[in-house]
């Protein structure tokens, strides 16, 4: 299991994502054979993000999950996710969550790569490992952003 | 739901990236039930994109029973965009991917499956 989180800069502080990310992965190993979970947070640009006619602050989480899983699991995983956001003060009316398939999120993955060009496709592969890493060895949060 | 990722080459200014999302928001409302509030447009400039390729379009949308209905969401959402910015069409490229409305959630809700308009009164309630 992995959950993507995106997020606009800024709507969420360090704190909040570590607190987050942490509820996240106690709660859903259950459904993950006891594992921990591995969580992504991708970070869009301060107000290139919409909903409506606003500029929003929407959080939206998708958790990948193998191809097959059956609907009631779904539904507890949307559940949950949902919850420990509540739990944590926030608003669920600025939260989205998906329970999509692997298979799914790999194509749609792919998808977001080949509309680069080839240089900026190597180019945003390395920045994207470099950026994972570096900024889960200084936060504990494996970041990237989608430029 | 649904999600949109528009990808330009060029460079927008706030106000031109807040028009593109507008366009979105009304050429998939156009063509579905989907009330403008649950439209979700990530604007995105100055991405190095593929050659011939001016913009970029990946929309995950709630999985309809017509065939025809992601074609139909496609063009809306491209012509919308080509006149916009003024951009050939053959230049705007465009992916949807379709999921089950019961596999997201949004305002703690399970989504309404597409044509259950009555559906978005609960959740609209919330908003």
């Amino acid at each position: 299991m992995r959950i993507n989180c995106m997020y606009p800069e800024g709507r969420l502080s360090e704190d909040d994502r570590r607190l987050f990310q942490r509820a996240l992965k106690e709660t859903l190993e259950i459904f993950n054979s006891g594992r921990s979970p591995l969580v992504l947070w991708c970070r869009l640009e301060a107000d290139h993000l919409f909903r409506a006619r606003e500029q929003s602050g929407l959080v939206s989480v998708s958790v990948i999950l193998p191809d097959g899983t059956d609907a009631r699991t779904r539904t507890a995983v949307l559940q949950s996710v949902n919850n420990q956001w509540l739990a944590l003060g926030h608003d669920d009316r600025d939260l989205m969550v998906a329970a999509l398939n692997q298979s799914m999120f790999a194509t749609v993955q792919r998808q977001m790569l080949a509309r680069l060009s080839t240089c900026a496709r190597i180019g945003f592969v390395l920045r994207t490992l470099v950026n994972l890493i570096r900024s889960r060895l200084s936060t504990g949060l494996a970041e990237y952003t989608l430029n | 739901m649904p999600l949109y990722n528009v990808a330009v080459r060029g460079e927008l200014t706030q106000a031109q990236r807040s028009a593109v999302s507008l366009a979105v928001i009304k050429a998939h409302c156009g063509e579905t039930d989907a009330p403008e509030h649950f439209v979700n447009v990530y604007v995105q400039d100055r991405v190095s994109l593929k050659a011939d390729t001016q913009c970029h379009v990946n929309g995950v949308v709630r999985l309809r029973e017509a065939s025809d209905a992601n074609s139909r969401i496609a063009s809306a959402v491209s012509a919308s965009i080509a006149s916009l910015l003024n951009l050939e069409e053959t230049t705007i490229d465009i992916v949807l991917t379709d999921i089950p409305a019961s596999w997201a959630m949004e305002g703690g809700e399970i989504l309404p499956e597409p044509g259950q308009e009555g559906g978005w009164q609960g959740l609209m309630e919330r908003y």
